[in-house]
């Protein structure tokens, strides 16, 4: 039972909090304090997020506040959960209030490569407040978020204490009151503070759940009529991007260091709020704007074209229109035509457009076939590479990809192969029982899974030949099992062993034997009921320590 | 941090007066008819007697003492000094240099008295008056505050085995761990010290330890008041020290020491107002079929058999009654008192001398039988037709002993210089 826990400070660390309990509880040891506040006493800390903790903690946590305020206030919930896809943050967040763990993981948290350590952190100038308002200082959250380099109130740098920010390394309650010492004050750039200041919008802001905003697509938005996209908005001009981003952000040793970066950013397959935030200072967008981020209505290539439609409408020439906003006469007409708009109103310019191409896809479906029919069993690509008619073959493959889907060239199978197999198949099959039973296990040895990858190892055939071998193949899914019945001999096996061995049925002994999860036994245990008694399987079940407890 | 009125607030006002003594007393029911019931019903019943508590002086001092010697440490973990404290002590746990008494001492007083003149439990009716709940809990910071908490001495006043015993009592009323892990850890006495001195910090209000007086027959007693010494510096608790008049002895050794131990001291009733009332009260509750009426006679009587002592007027009352049920005599009477003061009580013979100095026995102790006062419920004096005059130069012709001629003559009662 906790006889005593400190009120958690504003934005003050999960790990710090418990920290201080430890050292003002009264405790023992380390070991004593964890038995009380986690689940697992062997856990290693968390210092982003947080550990397992009990009930009673999650409950005295949440007497002046809801659970997910709480986790908000004291964890970097709201910096790294932000930018994930909906169905990642729902999934992340869900796992963060159920404390299941895997943070790291599901938060898509950029590992440190890097060679050197990484400690816990602290502004000389916020321990000095702290400990004129509360008599003590704490681990804040944000300075332990890796990229960042100064404080957003006062601009000074963070310092490194001497504690490791590694579970691996760090195995201690460490209360900033007690490690911190060096008060030093340095200030940083101009852009360390105003990184700083995004950083610090995105951890106190919280975010919506249901939030589906893009921000790849939002930045390329925001990239209109700047030279990092092209004028209908299609085109993005990563490579420019990174150079002028990383001649703003040339003495900064974390963030952008790489093109894919920013390409995956916009791209919307990389989430490193950090790197969110660079781009975002780069291309002038302020940190509430950034995030408040909502989609405009029309993306750039939509307000590109209504521009080309409104000037078409207002008489303006395709080809004006194409020197003015400097692109291809072709794109005003393919706009155009997307859009059911005439470009010339002059009967003596109008062709016939649509039974010209009707004429043209006809003749070019023409030598599709008759050049597949010259080529037979060969690759698309084979026969572009080859063929004569290679333009026409692509022109029609763009512009009726529905027929040539159903026309495509098949590349037939290697005759060779086949032949190679079927003679195998008529080899080993007479051979395949005893294969089976070479492989089995001898009476009194541990049950074996019969798979088809063991056998074929046991056969000397690599692979997946077998599986390809029709016949063999046959014989083998006789004695296939699943994983579920594999369990179910295993521990059947080891009953009798027990018992043979005049030793106690229980879990403990079984498990010796078969070295089993307790959550693979209990997947087997119904099979286990239709063949032994219900009082031997009783005593083989493993003994619970405690409910599964659920939090929400 | 938490503000002094929300602690304030957890405890029931303080009484005093009318009002304090009535709280404090414990009569049980009494129905004249209990007279009528069989002798099994009457023998139970009788044990009320034993759970009779009259309040005295003695218990409304004892309860402000204790109420407001748990106000000032409450008070004190209100203040800002207790961060500071906390990080010390916990230095202190680690082994690790600290400087200690950050938050200072706030009371270490005793209580000293006689056994049986009802110290303990005047105190145990105080801390049922003082606490509403075992346990008061706060918030900011959440805390488990126990307002107070008993532990005894231990016999051989090991400073290990305090600790201990304080830590068992914490776990036992705060289901916390820290006895199992203290012994667990094999912790050393400075680590104990400094884990005590957190706990109480945090989570006790006033410490009372009971039979300190085993300090005084121990070698390790001067370490173990030191320690205590430490306790109240580096907690901020009240501790109180209850024991025996031979605490005085050992505490009067050093300044230091006698500080720590001002106090309440006490000693038996005089025969005055209180013991009168006190008697009288005790003797309402009869449960022989015959009733009688307390007299002068009988309440002197009881001064002296009991010196003023009032667990052994309540003994002689119970035992007085229970002989005489037991016996078929169902009477309350100088008789059935005298039956029970000669069978029940002879060890405590020697020691029952009301406003008597004893001094130290020179040689073996010579059992006298006790005097008996001739049966006289009237409380009129029997007429004398002789003079002690007469009786000396008896003696002095006769070469008779006077304290023997004496003795046919009126109740003597021997002192041995």
């Amino acid at each position: 039972m906790i006889t005593y826990l400190p009120m958690p400070y504003p934005d003050e660390t999960i790990y710090s909090l418990l920290s201080r309990a430890y050292e003002k509880g009264g405790y023992l040891s380390i070991s004593q304090a964890k038995e009380e506040f986690f689940m697992q006493s062997k856990e290693k800390f968390d210092f982003l997020f947080t550990n397992k903790l009990v009930p009673e903690l999650v409950n005295l946590f949440t007497k002046t506040c809801a659970w997910e305020n709480f986790l908000e206030e004291h964890t970097l919930l709201n910096y790294y959960g932000r930018y994930l896809t909906k169905d990642k943050r729902e999934k992340a967040y869900q796992s963060l209030v159920s404390l299941e763990g895997n943070y790291n993981n599901l938060f898509s948290l950029t590992p440190n490569r890097r060679e050197e350590d990484e400690f816990l952190r602290y502004c000389p100038l916020c321990a000095e407040e702290h400990r004129n308002t509360y008599g003590e200082t704490y681990w804040n959250k944000i300075f332990q978020i890796s990229e960042i380099k100064v404080c957003p109130k006062h601009g000074c740098k963070l310092l490194n204490s001497s504690i490791h920010k590694d579970r691996h390394k760090t195995t201690v309650f460490a209360a900033a009151e007690t490690e911190i010492k060096d008060v030093n004050v340095e200030y940083g750039t101009d852009k360390e503070r105003q990184l700083a200041k995004y950083i610090e919008a995105m951890v106190h802001t919280p975010f919506q759940l249901e939030n589906e905003m893009n921000i790849g697509k939002y930045f390329v938005s925001k990239m209109e009529n700047t030279p990092y996209l092209s004028n209908r908005g299609q085109i993005i001009n990563i490579h420019q991007l990174y150079e002028d981003l990383a001649k703003f952000y040339n003495d900064f040793s974390v963030g952008i260091k790489k093109e894919w970066q920013i390409s995956k950013i916009l791209h919307g397959e990389r989430k490193n709020p950090f790197e969110i935030a660079q781009i975002a200072l780069y291309l002038g967008i302020s940190a509430e704007e950034l995030i408040n981020a909502t989609m405009p209505e029309k993306a750039p290539e939509q307000n590109f074209d209504d521009k080309v439609l409104e000037m078409l409408e207002n008489g303006t020439s395709a080809y004006r229109i194409a020197d003015e906003l400097k692109v291809s006469k072709s794109l005003i007409r393919l706009i155009a035509k997307n859009h059911g708009v005439k470009i010339y109103n002059n009967e003596k310019y109008t062709t016939n457009e649509n039974e010209n191409l009707q004429n043209k896809v006809e003749e070019c479906r023409k030598i599709w076939l008759e050049t597949i029919a010259k080529y037979p069993n060969s690759s698309y690509s084979y026969i572009c590479e080859h063929s004569e008619h290679k333009l026409q073959l692509r022109w029609l493959r763009r512009n009726d990809k529905e027929w040539t889907d159903q026309h495509f060239p098949q590349k037939a199978a290697s005759q060779a192969k086949a032949q190679r197999l079927s003679q195998l198949d008529v080899l080993y099959l007479p051979k395949m029982e005893l294969y089976i039973e070479e492989y089995k296990e001898k009476p009194g040895e541990m049950p074996k899974r019969i798979t088809m990858s063991a056998i074929s190892k046991q056969m000397g055939i690599k692979g997946r030949e077998l599986y390809e071998m029709t016949e063999c193949r046959k014989i083998v899914e006789n004695y296939v099992e699943s994983q579920e019945e594999f369990w179910a001999r295993k521990i059947m096996w080891a009953i009798s062993e027990i018992e043979t061995n005049n030793k106690t049925l229980c879990w403990n002994n079984i498990k010796k034997l078969v070295h089993m999860k307790k959550d693979n036994y209990y997947s087997c245990r119904d099979l286990l009921l239709k063949v032994l008694d219900v009082t031997i399987v009783e005593a083989c079940d493993p003994v619970e320590k405690s409910e599964n407890i659920k939090y929400f | 941090m938490v503000k002094i009125t929300e602690i304030v607030e957890k405890m029931p006002p303080m009484l005093s007066g009318k009002e304090l003594i009535s709280s404090l007393a414990v009569l049980p029911e009494y129905n004249v008819n209990i007279r009528e019931s069989s002798v099994s019903e009457r023998l139970i019943a009788l044990s009320d007697l034993y759970s009779i508590f009259i309040p005295s002086k003695m218990s409304q001092e004892i309860y402000s003492k204790l109420y407001l010697a748990l106000l000032r440490s409450l008070q004190k973990k209100c203040t800002k000094v207790v961060m500071q404290q906390q990080k010390e002590n916990f230095k202190a746990i680690q082994q690790k240099a600290y400087s200690g008494g950050i938050i200072g001492g706030s009371d270490s007083f005793s209580i000293i008295g006689s056994s049986g003149i009802g110290k303990s439990s005047s105190i145990s009716r105080a801390i049922e008056l003082i606490t509403n709940t075992a346990v008061i809990e706060i918030n900011d910071p959440y805390s488990k505050i126990i307002p107070v908490l008993c532990v005894q001495c231990p016999f051989d006043s090991s400073v290990k085995g305090l600790m201990l015993e304080i830590l068992r009592k914490v776990d036992e009323l705060l289901d916390s761990n820290y006895y199992e892990n203290a012994l667990r850890r094999k912790s050393t006495t400075d680590t104990l010290i400094g884990a005590v001195s957190q706990i109480s910090l945090n989570n006790i209000g006033l410490l009372i330890i009971d039979e300190i007086q085993n300090v005084a027959n121990s070698k390790n007693g001067k370490s173990l008041v030191g320690s205590l010494t430490q306790l109240v510096n580096n907690s901020g608790i009240s501790i109180a020290m209850v024991g025996t008049p031979e605490t005085t002895v050992f505490f009067e050794q050093a300044m230091h020491l006698a500080r720590r131990t001002l106090g309440l001291q006490y000693n038996s009733l005089e025969y005055g107002i209180e013991f009168v009332e006190f008697c009288k009260i005790m003797f309402h509750y009869q449960y022989t079929k015959n009733h009688t009426e307390i007299t002068d006679g009988i309440i002197v009587w009881l001064y002296e058999h009991s010196g003023g002592n009032v667990s052994i007027v309540v003994s002689l009352l119970h035992d007085a009654q229970e002989i005489s049920i037991l016996s078929g005599r169902e009477i309350l009477d100088i008789e059935s008192l005298n039956e029970a003061y000669a069978q029940r009580m002879s060890m405590l013979h020697d020691y029952i001398e009301p406003n008597i100095k004893r001094n130290k026995q020179t040689s073996t102790k010579k059992k006298k039988s006790s005097a008996t006062i001739c049966e006289n419920s009237n409380d009129d004096y029997v007429e004398s037709d002789w003079c002690i005059a007469e009786l000396v130069v008896k003696s002095k012709n006769e070469n008779v002993n006077i304290v023997t001629l004496l003795k046919e003559k009126v109740a003597v009662v021997e002192v041995r210089a």
